[in-house]
């Protein structure tokens, strides 16, 4: 299920929170975790039980591993670790890297395998990242494992976050797991986040993501077109991501919970380097924490610090998909990070234009590599933003441009901090009663603007079909 | 303060409970007059529609189709994708003088598919020997492109007719493009996809010039408006408040016909002024579509014509009740007879193929030629 649906919006949405609200407190978590199963269920009906059966063990092997702690068994301890990460992370592999992997080696081609690539669970990478954080901090100590398994279920399917993230690393919520009360405030908060996040998605996101299917789906590219397609790219990967993050808050907020932020305003950044703090926080967090600082960070000296960046920009690139071009795309962060630490070290000298207009080419050519299904197709885009061998516009891609223009500049402006900055600036203005009203007012407008929007583009009427 | 967050909390879970439980107990309707189908129905509930995933897609499109309001919404979304600069909404161009064209492009349709059609048409009209004429009607914005929103992508229509050239050998292409531009008259509507009764007349010239006939003179037809407010298949894609609504005329001075339907009713008359009541006006003519629709005209000059055909046809054909004795109108996307066995059964002089060119070009029904006449 997602979020922006009718059916989640007028039926999952009220029912959860309805039966929540009505649950006694000890069980109102049981009531969070089955919703959530449904939640996940709905979409993946059989695909629920590797989700449960990854919890299963997960907890066991948590409590164990707590156990042999305190008997000092350290070995068992350690065993139990290494056979909880090739589990998990051969599930993930099995089922996202199958594909990939028969597809790229000649001779697994002619096998039975070859035909066999199974169907992606929806959420596995976020789930299993989850739940190896949980994993990790136990055997490392640093939290405590759980022994109510309703919580620690919660914790791994809490509907929220399950299928988009954000990633939050079980320390980070151990404490609210049992206790997360609701109130007003956070419920206000949270239904206001979880608004910015639906409009974003199905008002911004929705809208230029059309602008970029069409680009990228007509075989011929103008100058113009091409660089239209890559910032219509941009912008709807960004404000789809992080419109989900946003739900995702808002969402845990009107439970009561505190999610950490995902998303920092990234096309605002000077360098990649910024931009790697702004952008999918989480998970750059989760590869930190859990990769790079344990294959030792940069406390072994340039040369190994380089080849652990490398090791954690392959893996986020390929945590991306299974393909080349996720490969490469996390690679070429890499060698950008690399220069950046170790060679444009004057970079923040240039006037601040300059260092905006650095990092927002350097990520618009990435999106290249990351959007194009084929190398044909990058190499095609590549050609026509250098305007080798294509006319400079044309009479469809100038179309284009004047139907997306005002968009494009809702959307420049929204993915900055402007229009945070303008509610603090109403907010200091008004009086404070004036400024709640006038939140709440833009928050009901935009939810009438979002079902409008959601209903009109489900409107697919076979009009011929009766003609 | 705390007042304002509880009010807005309340706010927020009243419209989607209201609306929720709206959704549910609300009647379901069974057909949409706007949209001219039918709406998807509660899903049928079982441990095996769950996990096959039916269900679950069948509740969703159930909720979409049956949203209360749904005009209501989509004005509003038309308003404010007005408002942003769009002049493409829901695959319809929004062209000058509140005129509406359908997006339809290249990309929309298979070239390949196109040329099994064509070669299935010529092997048909050289096996059955029969004189055969074709008639693609262009889309309206490709007629009307003057009136398109500048530098809106459309079809190239050339290709198509270069395709014609060189598959159809024994066939006539009547070109109707030309005419069509140059007319004076509203040819094609503002909010539907269909032509005009002024649109339809044109062509019937046209096929008179190329068949050796004198066409009648247009007034000589007495064609009269039947409808004033007639808003069609493109504005029930957008549901603009601010569209135009056409007005229906059709030609009154016909001979004396005897129209037989598939369906066994018979009918004196091609039109059918209670479809003026509903929402598809165009079916005034002819009712709307069935696969197979026979008429016996007064005129004994024992001229059988056969038209393979879409809607666009159903306006066309009364201006022909004056030069056949009898018509066969042949829709094959609801014809299940024998083609072969039609031709042997009737002894048909010639055979015309009358289609607007995006419905050619992605009929299913066609095909069903390219089944019986090549290898």
């Amino acid at each position: 299920m997602v979020f922006s649906s009718l059916l989640f919006l007028f039926l999952f949405l009220p029912v959860t929170f309805l039966l929540y609200c009505l649950a006694p407190k000890k069980l109102k978590n049981l009531v969070l975790l089955i919703f959530s199963l449904i939640f996940y269920a709905w979409g993946e009906p059989l695909h629920i039980f590797i989700m449960l059966i990854t919890t299963v063990y997960i907890y066991f092997f948590g409590r164990f591993m707590e156990r042999c702690e305190l008997n000092g068994k350290i070995k068992t301890k350690k065993f139990l670790l290494i056979l909880t990460l090739l589990l998990s992370l051969g599930t993930l592999a099995f089922y996202k890297y199958t594909g990939f992997v028969v597809s790229n080696l000649p001779f697994l081609k002619h096998t039975s395998l070859s035909v066999f690539s199974p169907a992606l669970p929806v959420g596995i990478s976020f789930y299993t990242f989850q739940s190896l954080s949980y994993v990790i901090d136990v055997y490392r100590g640093s939290v405590k494992a759980q022994k109510n398994w309703i919580c620690f279920a919660m914790y791994i399917s809490l509907f929220p976050q399950l299928i988009a993230g954000p990633i939050v690393r079980y320390g980070d919520i151990e404490m609210q797991l049992e206790n997360h009360p609701m109130s007003w405030e956070k419920l206000s908060a949270g239904i206001q986040r979880f608004l910015i996040g639906l409009a974003k998605k199905i008002l911004l996101a929705n809208q230029i993501g059309a602008l970029w299917e069409e680009i990228s789906q007509s075989g011929e590219l103008t100058l113009l077109s091409a660089w239209l397609g890559v910032i219509a790219f941009a912008f709807q990967i960004y404000f789809d991501f992080s419109a989900y993050s946003d739900m995702a808050i808002g969402l845990g907020s009107m439970f009561g919970f505190t999610f950490p932020e995902n998303f920092r305003y990234p096309y605002m950044s000077k360098s990649i380097t910024e931009f790697w703090r702004r952008w999918h926080i989480t998970l750059s967090t989760w590869f930190r924490e859990y990769v790079y600082i344990p294959l030792g960070g940069n406390r072994k000296g340039v040369f190994r610090q380089i080849l652990n960046l490398g090791v954690v920009w392959a893996l986020t690139g390929l945590w991306h998909g299974a393909d080349w071009r996720f490969l490469i795309w996390g690679l070429y962060f890499f060698v950008i990070l690399v220069l950046e630490k170790f060679v444009f070290r004057h970079l923040t000298r240039l006037p601040s234009v300059l260092q905006h207009l650095y990092a927002l080419l350097l990520i618009l050519l990435g999106w290249v590599v990351f959007a194009c299904e084929s190398t044909e197709q990058t190499f095609h885009f590549y050609k026509a933003m250098l305007g080798i061998g294509t006319a400079v516009s044309s009479p469809a891609s100038l179309f284009l441009l004047t139907e997306n223009l005002l968009l494009l500049l809702i959307l420049a402006v929204g993915c900055t901090n402007l229009p945070f900055r303008f509610a603090g600036f109403l907010k200091k203005k008004l009086p404070e009663k004036g400024f709640a009203v006038l939140s709440l007012a833009f928050s009901l407008g935009v939810l009438v603007i979002s079902i409008s929007f959601l209903v009109a583009d489900s409107y697919n009427p076979f009009l011929y079909f009766r003609f | 303060m705390k007042k304002i967050q509880i009010t807005g909390v309340l706010l927020f879970f009243a419209v989607l409970i209201g609306f929720g439980t709206w959704l549910v107990l609300l009647r379901d309707i069974e057909f949409s007059e706007t949209e001219n189908r039918y709406l998807a129905q509660k899903p049928a509930f079982s441990v095996q529609t769950i996990l096959s995933g039916d269900f679950q897609k069948g509740l969703s499109d159930y909720l979409s189709d049956q949203i209360p309001l749904r005009n209501f919404w989509m004005q509003w979304n038309t308003q404010i994708k007005k408002a942003l600069g769009k002049k493409e909404i829901n695959g319809v161009y929004l062209g000058e003088d509140s005129y509406y064209f359908e997006k339809f492009t290249d990309s929309s349709y298979s070239l390949s598919r196109l040329q099994s059609v064509f070669s299935a048409m010529d092997t048909m009209a050289e096996t059955e020997g029969i004189p055969c004429s074709v008639l693609l009607v262009p889309t309206p914005g490709i007629v009307l492109s003057e009136k398109l929103p500048r530098g809106a992508e459309l079809y190239d229509p050339d290709i198509i007719h270069a395709e014609a050239k060189r598959l159809l050998k024994h066939c006539d292409w009547i070109d109707i493009k030309k005419p069509l531009a140059a007319s004076e008259e509203q040819v094609f509507y503002r909010t539907d996809h269909h032509w005009t009764n002024s649109g339809a007349y044109l062509a019937y010239r046209e096929f008179c010039f190329a068949n050796d006939l004198a066409p009648r003179a247009y007034a000589d037809f007495d064609p009269q408006t039947v409808s004033e407010n007639f808003l069609g298949t493109l504005h029930s894609k957008i549901i603009d408040p601010a569209a135009v609504p056409d007005s229906i005329a059709a030609p009154q001075n016909l001979p004396k016909v005897n129209i037989l339907f598939e369906d066994g009713s018979s009918s004196d008359s091609p039109y059918f002024p209670e479809k003026l009541q509903t929402k598809d006006q165009y079916a005034y003519f002819f009712g709307g579509n069935q696969g197979r629709i026979q008429i016996e005209t007064e005129n004994h000059n024992g001229k059988r014509i056969l038209i393979f055909k879409d809607s666009f046809a159903n306006s066309f054909v009364p201006y022909l009740f004056s030069e056949y004795e009898t018509i066969c109108m042949i829709d094959l996307r609801y014809y299940s007879g024998n083609i072969r066995e039609l031709f042997s059964e009737n002894s048909f002089d010639e055979v015309l193929f009358l289609y607007e060119t995006s419905n050619f070009v992605t009929d299913t029904g066609i095909l069903k030629l390219a089944r019986k006449y090549l290898p």
